[in-house]
């Protein structure tokens, strides 16, 4: 079929009929790529210089994996190696650090934590890592630590959608939908937004986080899952055999060719192709997802089990049923490694289960956290190993954090007095730890917080500026980049300048 | 009443702590009338009450009948939905309103505004408040909203009716008609049928009616490859209408089509199947269990819309989440569509229903399969799409596994070669689009 000129004739007709029919002028030329699956760039796909959209530029990055951590992670507990906090360990919260502000659980005058767990200097650049990430501290000289995050949301989904979707209320694209639909996918048989969770629950802010917004609705991520479909309806109903499945499909093109040729509708060439291409993609989705393809030693970097299903993933709560063997997350990133191989885009990792408050069982800085570490320590450190192996780190962007840090201050809702198995701390937008890795990004350190890691030091980096940087190694200008939507040229970073490429981290 | 010769027992209880016991009280018992219950014994008139309702034999039985009745009456009450409705506040309590800097309703200016209509609307069509110096509240707006001062109102109603018919609005921005949005394509058009829907009592039915019974609306979807070069999105509608339904109408068509559907209007939302394992909402007990029943087969439009999970197969065909205002979905046209009516359990259960209404409606194959395809598209199959099908039937049957397909395809017997072309009849290019 693909050898019919009239077939080819009418594809390329139906091409520019859909991205005229659609309206989006420079997007449309990213649909084109992403509908045709080519490698062509959206500035090569238009026919004229002029047409080249100003926001494209030179590119570091090919693809993008974020890992998320839902929940927030303890920056203090991670990667705030602070003696001076542990001097004030236990005594009152000065209240210098209380006045003015709200926090989501803490009452009153809090004492203040310090950091539960010991730290140690690692790698050439001696950077201080606790000894709940011993894998990660290995390669921790292939990565850049931000100790300076900061934001302006202290509740989960609105922390999370700020930082995901450049909007603390619901509806905007995620950044994975703005990359998609500027630089389209490299693979014709594979989304090009994929998202991945694991521990057991969606983040708090849910599926708007890989919502496509006020963009057409082909962006938005598709979550591939470990456990049933990997694509939602992807399998065929039982008993439909592919063979079947195929003389169906059959009948049905040579039903919509006549079609066709009697009404004369590009739509129709495009939808047959569609038919077609998700054909395809019940084999290719199934075929990338398959762990079982990869070699025993790839499995024994990362932890990963093919084939494992996670009790946590059924489980109403999944918080007293964390064990340290759970290979969901471990299993993500090897999967991760594998889609982007394939030419996905954007892989977004969700790992639920963060969130330390010592309140109840399953969430507690000195039980859980280092189950939830024991959980992802190995499987990051093998992911930035594997990419390196395969020459894919130096076209691979790799971020790690969560949405916002945890206090320094034990939470006292619950306790005033520190009960084991209860040590927690609260919700902390002023000061936390992210990494970037990988493509365009200068291993080493950006950043410093205070002595008792409260306040931010030096280099303070916001969420906007943190979402630019991403857009910049991915060849998409920050400020340029927009899609025109009730009358404002919306931006991933959002109306102001706030957000600045961060220069001093890139190569 | 107590009969004769009884042993009354009287038992006191002192719910509270133990300094709190009743030290001086009195009893009294009585066998007279309880019309003689004096307010000096029961000041209340509550055992006089309690007598009357639980006690005395012809009053309990009418109060009982009272209770059931008022306990119906509630029932009925709870039937009826609630209707919020919006008051002005007093104007004492009137909200301040500033101006948000670039949108940023977090940065607001000092200044505080007055409700008015935007400039860009009132230079040329003022409120009628401001001219009479009647307060300006919403009442006031909603009276400018229709005045025959404001064009605007008709023009945009019209121009969304005009986009669900002919799949694009004269003016394609429907949710903008200002400096950002597209110009119209036939301004003058546009005005008309404003001018006359207003004429005639913002009547939409006559609007309907105007346009589809009009020479345009009415023109084959057939395009050559001229018109097709001279008019690639039909913007000079030479040609009639042709594109997908909704997200909700090819659910709703589906159903229809093979008789599943429900067709109760009202009520609460309801949970039509979608795969396992999607909702896993933090904070939330809820779960999505599969409706089964009449409710497993109502209109698109009364699934449960949860923003943050969303139904799937809503969602692949455009449907937002409900979680911006969306005036216009941008049709796409993805894979993800095309495994949406292939797989999911709605699209196949109305391809096993389909199939059945197609075996029972004749003894000989070729007129089953005119029957679905009227069915589903109103119009016979011409001789090379029923050649095509009846050849599908023949040779797919080696290939499915009998009684799977018919558990697939929620059907107890049936032939479940049958099902697999009704399955392609329900995917057809001509199904999924509007003519």
């Amino acid at each position: 079929m693909q050898s019919n000129p009239r077939f080819q004739y009418h594809q390329a007709a139906t091409r520019r009929h859909f991205f005229q029919q659609s309206g989006l002028g420079f997007g449309a030329i990213a649909l084109h790529s992403l509908l045709k699956g080519n490698t062509c760039s959206a500035a090569e796909a238009t026919d004229s210089p002029s047409d080249q959209p100003a926001y494209r530029m030179p590119a570091k990055a090919k693809s993008v994996i974020y890992l998320h951590m839902a929940g927030s992670p303890s920056q203090i507990d991670l990667f705030e190696h602070k003696p001076e906090l542990t001097r004030f360990h236990g005594q009152d919260c000065p209240q210098q650090y209380l006045e003015g502000k709200r926090f989501a659980f803490i009452k009153g005058t809090p004492k203040m934590l310090g950091p539960v767990f010991s730290y140690q200097q690692y790698g050439q650049s001696g950077q201080w890592i606790s000894e709940l990430l011993p894998e990660f501290a290995n390669v921790v000289d292939d990565v850049c630590v931000i100790r300076s995050m900061h934001t302006d949301q202290f509740n989960h989904a609105p922390a999370q959608l700020l930082l995901h979707t450049g909007n603390n209320l619901l509806g905007s694209p995620a950044i994975g939908s703005w990359i998609t639909y500027g630089l389209g996918s490299e693979n014709e048989d594979l989304p090009g937004f994929v998202v991945l969770a694991s521990g057991g629950k969606t983040p708090s802010a849910g599926k708007s986080l890989w919502g496509s917004g006020f963009l057409p609705t082909l962006y938005q991520g598709v979550q591939c899952r470990t456990d049933g479909d990997p694509i939602l309806y992807l399998s065929d109903p039982d008993g439909m055999s592919r063979q079947a499945r195929r003389k169906t499909l059959d009948a049905l093109r040579d039903l919509n060719e006549r079609q066709h040729a009697r009404i004369g509708d590009p739509e129709t060439i495009t939808r047959i192709a569609q038919f077609e291409l998700a054909f395809r993609m019940q084999m290719s989705v199934p075929e990338v997802m398959d762990l079982s393809r990869e070699s025993q030693q790839t499995l024994d970097l990362y932890g990963a089990k093919p084939g494992y299903v996670s009790q946590a993933e059924s489980s109403g709560d999944p918080r007293p049923g964390y064990r340290g063997d759970d290979a969901t997350f471990a299993n993500n990133c090897l999967l991760a490694r594998r889609l982007v191989e394939s030419g996905v885009r954007f892989v977004q990792l969700y790992d639920w289960g963060w969130d330390h408050h010592g309140s109840s069982p399953g969430e507690s800085i000195d039980e859980t956290l280092p189950i939830k570490c024991r959980q992802i320590d190995k499987a990051i450190a093998a992911l930035i190993v594997d990419l390196k192996q395969r020459g894919l780190f130096d076209s691979t962007l790799i971020v790690w954090g969560g949405e916002f840090g945890r206090t320094p201050m034990m939470q006292n809702n619950n306790n005033t007095e520190l009960v084991p198995g209860f040590i927690g701390r609260d919700h902390h937008p002023y000061a936390f730890t992210m990494w970037m890795a990988g493509a365009g990004i200068k291993p080493g350190a950006h950043g410093k917080t205070d002595e008792i890691g409260y306040y931010i030091g030096e280099d303070p980096v916001n969420i906007r500026s943190l979402q630019a940087t991403i857009l910049h190694l991915m060849g998409l200008n920050p400020k340029t980049f927009h899609y025109t939507y009730q009358g404002l040229n919306q931006r991933l970073i959002g109306p102001t300048d706030d957000g600045q490429v961060l220069e001093s981290i890139l190569t | 009443m107590v009969p004769a010769n009884a042993v009354l027992k009287v038992r006191m209880t002192f719910p509270y702590k133990n300094h709190l016991i009743i030290n001086a009280f009195r009893m009294s018992v009585s066998n007279k009338s309880p019309d003689l219950l004096g307010p000096e014994i029961d000041p209340q008139g509550t055992l006089r009450d309690r007598f009357v309702k639980t006690i005395h034999p012809a009053t309990r039985a009418i109060n009982e009948q009272l209770k059931r009745l008022q306990d119906q009456l509630a029932d009925l009450r709870k039937e009826i939905p609630d209707t919020p409705i919006m008051r002005e506040l007093p104007a004492d309590r009137k909200r301040e309103t500033h101006v948000h800097l670039r949108g940023n309703f977090l940065d607001q200016a000092k200044e505080i505004v007055q409700p008015r209509i935007p400039v860009a609307f009132s230079t040329e069509h003022p409120l009628d408040a401001e001219e009479t110096e009647q307060p300006i509240d919403r009442a006031a707006v909603a009276r400018w909203l229709c005045s025959d001062n404001n064009p605007l109102t008709a023009r945009v109603m019209v121009n969304r009716v005009w986009a669900r018919l002919f799949g694009m609005g004269i003016v394609e921005t429907e949710e903008d008609f200002g400096s950002q949005g597209t110009y119209p394509s036939h301004p003058q058009l546009l005005d008309w049928l404003a001018v006359d829907y207003r004429r005639n009592g913002w009547s939409l039915k006559s609007l309907l009616k105007s346009i589809v019974l009009s020479a345009t609306y009415r023109q084959t979807a057939a395009v050559d490859e001229v018109r097709l070069r001279k008019d690639p999105r039909n913007r000079w509608l030479s040609r009639g209408p042709r594109f997908r339904l909704s997200a909700e109408t090819v659910r709703d068509q589906a159903l229809a089509s093979s008789g599943l559907l429900t067709d109760r209007i009202g009520g609460p939302s309801v949970f039509p199947p979608q795969p396992p394992g999607i909702w896993k909402s933090t904070y939330s007990d809820l779960k999505w269990n599969d409706a089964d029943g009449a409710d497993r087969y109502r209109r698109g439009v009364y699934t449960f819309l949860k923003r943050t999970s969303p139904h799937p197969a809503m969602l692949a065909f455009d449907a937002g989440s409900g979680e911006v205002c969306q005036i216009r979905r941008i049709r796409t046209n993805t894979p993800m569509q095309s495994l949406v009516t292939l797989n999911d359990k709605a699209f196949f259960e109305a391809a096993g229903a389909l199939a059945a209404k197609m075996v029972a409606s004749s003894e000989r194959l070729e007129d089953q399969i005119i029957h679905g395809f009227r069915r589903v598209l109103i119009r016979k199959p011409d001789a090379a799409e029923i050649e095509r099908l009846v050849q599908l039937y023949q040779a797919v049957d080696e290939d499915l596994v009998d009684e799977q397909l018919l558990s697939s395809a929620g059907v107890q017997q049936g032939d479940s070669a049958m099902i697999a072309v009704a399955n392609v009849i329900l995917n057809l290019d001509e199904t999924l689009m509007k003519p």
